[in-house]
């Protein structure tokens, strides 16, 4: 019967007279396609450059871009966790930045005027300060908490003293495991009382991005009563959340604490810019390179895109497995699977959950995170990924960063 | 039914004119996408395939374009999705080698030299099943070609799992002795 596979036109209409439709899976294939059929058509006006045919074209708004960086099968969860900019702009990994570590100066132009004003008070801010003197100057903060964070830091540094100088191939699985661990703990340490703040609208922001110099006609219809036009140019509205975590205040102060186990592409990755000088409901013009992000500095506080999402404790969660990917010398995936989920208020109650990260050796010989991600599903997702050959949710990151390698 | 026709049934009632299409379309489109991944995904994921295939088609016609062939344009769309998922699957299973029998099958595919002889012998042994005539035809095939069991048959056909059984039987060793007449068995 394989004979018949891959059959011509002639050959499928044979095939289909004698074939003998089951209603019942008849029943079910319509049921599933109407369903994908109301997804795809929510989706169609978040998908850039789709090919739209006798009716009106409509464009994303620019913000969007980074919410849709995101793998289909499981539910990634936070929001800045995205593999967005790992890749550069031509969708090659950023493996230049273990040459240069240095960031690059911020420049954000800001327009100071609230949605209810008619008149523009255009003003310039230019922010020059560097990865490396933010850090500086996080450092001349002494505060309790970043002190028990650097004691952290050390003793985790001496649990990997044999691990270090080693690139992947030199490591054992056991090794990488536990550097991951490691890692994996510290970040979700620190996330847990990330999230714990209760968040209310007197603790939110908002900012009107920049979306489109052109006017608002054209923008799809269910984000065009959001957005807004001013001085000519179309912005949309952006909601971030204040932080309350013990452990920092400031960026500059969260940078630090995560330079403990974060590398400093993942820190410039999701840490933003001050938008203090944009002012709640104020509008902020920027390019590209100079995205606000996961996080941003209001006021002297931390704010951040996430909300109502509550991590449970890492130690409650078992681990049902967990592999190693190594691409090169000095980086090396690790994916591992756990039955429950790390966020309590996940909508739908998935609760399996697979975790992707890759790692970078530093200068030093230690591993630090270079991406994380982190996905949601059902159990039952869990045997169809089992024993993938590619890190799940990374896998196009992961091809990218064979490639480079070979 | 043509691009007007559904039109009309779409202005009328979407989910009227889905469930039209889909009736009129949907054995064409199964035996795509199952003739295209049969061996090499479970019969979940085939259905999974041809849902894709109609939410497709109803996302392109309710954009409020009716021009072209729309069986020829379904067909097209379920070639192309058997065709990503059974990459999606290849790249998901961790044990794919050449030796698998979907490689296998997928590496004929490609050779095109083997091509026309293939498509020959193929058209041989479906005009030698359909010649058996109903039931045993479809018997052969459900049996053979869509992985069903004599209970699964017997319910599609409404015969019992022992007439089943008992005729597949028959019919097999008809269909082998016209096989090795034409040449297409060895000894």
């Amino acid at each position: 019967m394989d004979l018949l596979d891959n059959a011509d036109d002639e050959m499928l209409e044979k095939l289909e007279s004698l074939q003998n439709v089951d209603e019942d899976m008849k029943r079910r294939v319509f049921s599933m396609s109407e369903k994908k059929y109301e997804k795809l058509k929510d989706e169609r006006y978040f998908t850039e450059n789709d090919p739209v045919e006798g009716v009106e074209t409509y464009r994303r708004p620019h913000w969007l871009s980074r919410a849709m960086a995101a793998a289909a099968a499981l539910v990634l969860v936070g929001g800045g966790l995205g593999v967005y900019k790992l890749l550069d702009r031509n969708g090659r990994p950023d493996m230049q930045s273990e040459v240069s570590e240095e960031r690059p100066p911020v420049t954000v132009q800001v327009s100071t005027q609230t949605t209810t004003e008619t008149t523009t008070e255009a003003a310039e801010m230019t922010t020059t300060e560097t990865a490396a003197e933010a850090v500086q100057s996080a450092t001349e903060v002494t505060t309790q908490a970043s002190e028990d964070h650097t004691a952290e830091k050390d003793e985790n540094e001496q649990k990997n003293e044999n691990t270090d100088q080693a690139s992947p191939d030199q490591l054992t699985e056991e090794e990488r495991h536990q550097i991951y661990n490691d890692l994996f703990g510290q970040y979700m340490t620190l996330d847990q009382k990330k999230h714990t703040a209760l968040r209310s609208g007197e603790e939110m922001i908002t900012i009107y991005m920049l979306d489109s110099e052109q006017s608002s006609a054209g923008i799809y219809p269910e984000y065009a009563d959001k957005a807004v036009e001013h001085d000519g140019k179309v912005y949309m509205p952006i909601n971030y959340y204040k932080i309350d975590n013990p452990e920092f205040t400031t960026l500059a102060e969260m940078r630090q604490v995560y330079s403990a186990f974060a590398d400093q592409h993942y820190i410039d990755k999701v840490m933003g810019a001050d938008v203090t000088g944009c002012g709640n409901n104020g509008f902020l013009d920027v390019v590209e390179a100079n995205y606000p992000d996961q996080f941003v500095e209001y006021e002297g506080q931390v704010y951040s895109l996430d909300n109502e999402i509550a991590a449970l404790h890492l130690e409650d969660i078992p681990e049902l497995d967990g592999k190693s990917f190594p691409v090169s010398s000095n980086y090396f995936f690790w994916e591992s699977n756990y039955d429950g989920k790390f966020f309590e208020d996940w909508q739908g109650g998935y609760g399996f959950t697979t975790v992707d990260m890759v790692l970078r050796r530093q200068d030093d010989g230690s591993w630090k995170i270079y991406d994380l991600l982190m996905g949601q599903s059902d159990k039952a997702y869990y045997s169809a990924i089992a024993g993938n050959e590619v890190p799940t949710l990374m896998a196009n990151m992961y091809d990218s960063f064979q490639n480079l390698a070979n | 039914m043509t691009g007007s026709e559904y039109s009309s049934m779409l202005s009328a009632s979407p989910e009227m004119a889905h469930k039209a299409l889909f009736d009129e379309y949907f054995g064409y489109a199964y035996t795509i996408v199952h003739n295209r991944l049969r061996g090499s995904a479970s019969a979940e994921d085939i259905e999974e395939c041809v849902s894709d295939v109609f939410a497709d088609v109803f996302l392109k016609y309710e954009r409020g374009d009716f021009s072209g062939d729309m069986k020829g344009y379904i067909g097209t769309v379920a070639k192309r999705r058997a065709v990503d998922r059974y990459r999606q699957l290849k790249r998901q299973a961790a044990s794919v080698s050449l030796e698998d029998d979907a490689a296998a099958g997928l590496r004929a595919a490609t050779d095109i030299t083997r091509e026309s002889e293939k498509r020959e012998l193929s058209r041989i042994l479906l005009d030698r099943i359909l010649s058996l005539g109903e039931p045993d035809s479809t018997i052969i095939m459900q049996k053979y070609y869509y992985n069903k069991n004599s209970r699964q048959i017997g319910t599609l056909i409404g015969m019992k799992a022992s007439a089943v059984r008992m005729r597949c039987s028959r019919a097999a060793e008809k269909l082998k002795t016209m096989l090795a007449a034409d040449g297409l068995l060895g000894e």
